[in-house]
């Protein structure tokens, strides 16, 4: 599902952020990939996420060979990949319903299919009555929830999420918890970037563990469960 | 389905006060030079149509005297039997005073000058009379005869508005190629603007072409209204210019309604003017987004 075979990858001339980074996560596995600031969690999101390129190494994502993918497959595949973004990235003119409806409506979902999906989904995450507010009239904590409906709404194979519930309050944290566990559920593979040992241990799941850009065997320190877990394997 | 938006771009995004107002001036300056390069080709047409048919024959009078009266009465008579020749005048004099005041002054006695005595020939229309043959015949009654062809005294004119209506052609090109560079740059500059946007549902999976789609439609509209507010002021402009020619009563100048026919062609200035827009700014956005990862 996700394979990354000895990537290095450095941004323009500058030294390697990450370096010789292997793993696989299979098929509908839940990961946690964690580590200090600056360890390169949110880099190694962006190659996940089709965002960068690698300098170095193989990467595989849903089956794909990044290396041989011609640039032109690329928004197909990153329909299948939901991303939630540490600083959400919604878009201020649009209102939260035509945030949330946007990846439906690239892939031409029917209007009416658009409205169903992202009426129920906004009530889900507790928004339901702020469906024609704009970001900037949003809490950090609903813009966080747009972010994250928006990420879903097209049930994508791969879920990519950095810090999804830093700036909500720790019950909204776990009902979003749970909203990524039913995704899960049902088949997509999810990976999300966190330093919230806390949560981590409320939901238990495998773990990545980056260390000034490697992958790291350590423990961690205060959750008590080690780097490798049952989805992510390091090799 | 090309009209229909995802509204990725603010309302108002591209069309900040000055860029309508440049496409609209742009137009106003691509319909005067259009206006202008088919004025003079109408004019020169109008001039070479009035002049087409008419000769004149020349007696002179410098070396050889007076021609009498008699003679001149002979040579109108040849005319008048000569075939394909409808109408053949003698200038009067007082026609001849006239024509010579500009260079001469109103009081100057043209009877004491040796002004050759001219004779006007209207040609049956779709005729052409041979110049040199019809002063040969002329010339056994008056030595040194000349008949000439109105039309010849217009090929100089005819190749200086030649020179003026290329001209004006090139200006209708020059303008064009300086509004698809205004484009360039105001796709660029929104491209600029709205970079985190373009980014975010280029990240989510929208293909070049939705994006450039954005661009073309909100060019499409800029186009088509510039071009239109550019066309009603040039048409205005261009009208008060025609009733100013109408009143000169020129026969260098076309007929009004002849003129404004002419015109018609311009209104097809907004449509293109929004292709040319529309085209610029897709390929300007799909030439960027090719670079984006």
């Amino acid at each position: 599902m996700v394979r990354f075979d000895n990537v290095g990858m450095r941004y323009g001339v500058g030294q390697e952020v990450l370096r010789d980074i292997s793993f696989d996560l299979p098929r509908g596995s839940f990961t946690y990939l964690t580590g200090a600031s600056g360890a390169g969690k949110s880099s190694l999101l962006k190659l996940m996420f089709l965002a960068h390129r690698p300098s170095r190494g193989m990467i595989e994502i849903l089956g794909r060979d990044l290396s041989r993918l011609p640039r032109q497959a690329l928004p197909e595949l990153r329909r299948q990949i939901g991303v939630v973004y540490q600083d959400f990235r919604l878009i201020d003119h649009m209102t939260v319903f035509d945030n949330v409806a946007l990846p439906l409506r690239l892939s031409r979902t029917a209007e009416a299919e658009v409205r169903a999906h992202v009426d129920e989904l906004l009530g889900w995450v507790g928004l339901a009555d702020r469906t024609g507010a704009t970001p900037p009239e949003l809490s950090g904590g609903e813009q966080q929830r747009v972010a994250i409906a928006r990420a879903v709404i097209a049930r994508p194979r791969l879920l990519l999420a950095d810090e999804p519930t830093g700036s909500v309050d720790p019950d909204m944290g776990d009902r979003l918890m749970h909203l990524f566990q039913e995704l899960n559920r049902i088949g997509t593979t999810i990976v999300i970037a966190t330093h919230d040992i806390a949560m981590m241990e409320r939901h238990r799941a495998a773990v990545l563990r980056l260390v000034r850009g490697e992958l790291s065997a350590g423990p961690l320190t205060a959750a008590g469960f080690g780097s490798t877990g049952f989805g992510g394997r390091p090799h | 389905m090309f009209l229909r938006s995802l509204h990725l771009l603010p309302r108002g995004a591209l069309s900040s006060r000055l860029v309508p107002a440049i496409i609209a001036t742009m137009v106003l300056l691509l319909t005067l030079a259009s206006a202008a390069a088919i004025g003079i080709e109408r004019s020169l047409a109008s001039f070479q149509s009035e002049l087409a048919g008419r000769y004149t024959v020349e007696l002179p009078t410098a070396q050889t005297g007076a021609v009498d009266d008699e003679t001149v009465a002979r040579v109108v008579d040849l005319l008048a039997e000569t075939e394909g020749v409808i109408a053949a005048e003698v200038v009067p004099a007082q026609t001849m005073q006239t024509l010579l005041e500009p260079w001469l002054g109103r009081d100057a006695a043209v009877g004491d000058l040796p002004l050759p005595v001219l004779i006007d020939i209207v040609a049956t229309p779709g005729m052409t009379l041979d110049p040199a043959a019809l002063a040969e015949r002329i010339g056994k009654l008056v030595k040194g005869a000349r008949v000439e062809a109105a039309v010849e005294s217009l090929d100089e004119i005819g190749e200086i508005a030649g020179a003026v209506e290329l001209s004006a052609y090139c200006v209708v090109a020059l303008v064009a190629f300086c509004l698809a560079a205004v484009v360039v740059f105001a796709t660029g500059a929104g491209l600029a603007a709205h970079h985190g946007i373009i980014e975010i549902v280029h990240q989510i999976g929208a293909r070049d072409r939705i994006v450039a789609r954005e661009f073309e439609r909100r060019f499409l509209i800029l186009g088509f209204v510039g071009g239109l507010i550019g066309v009603a002021v040039g048409a205005v402009a261009v009208y008060g210019f025609a009733l100013y020619a109408q009143s000169l009563d020129s026969p260098f100048l076309p007929a009004m309604g002849d003129f404004m026919r002419a015109l018609v062609p311009l209104l097809a200035i907004p449509p293109l003017v929004a292709a040319l827009t529309t085209a610029t700014a897709g390929l300007t956005v799909n030439r960027a987004l090719r670079r984006l990862a």
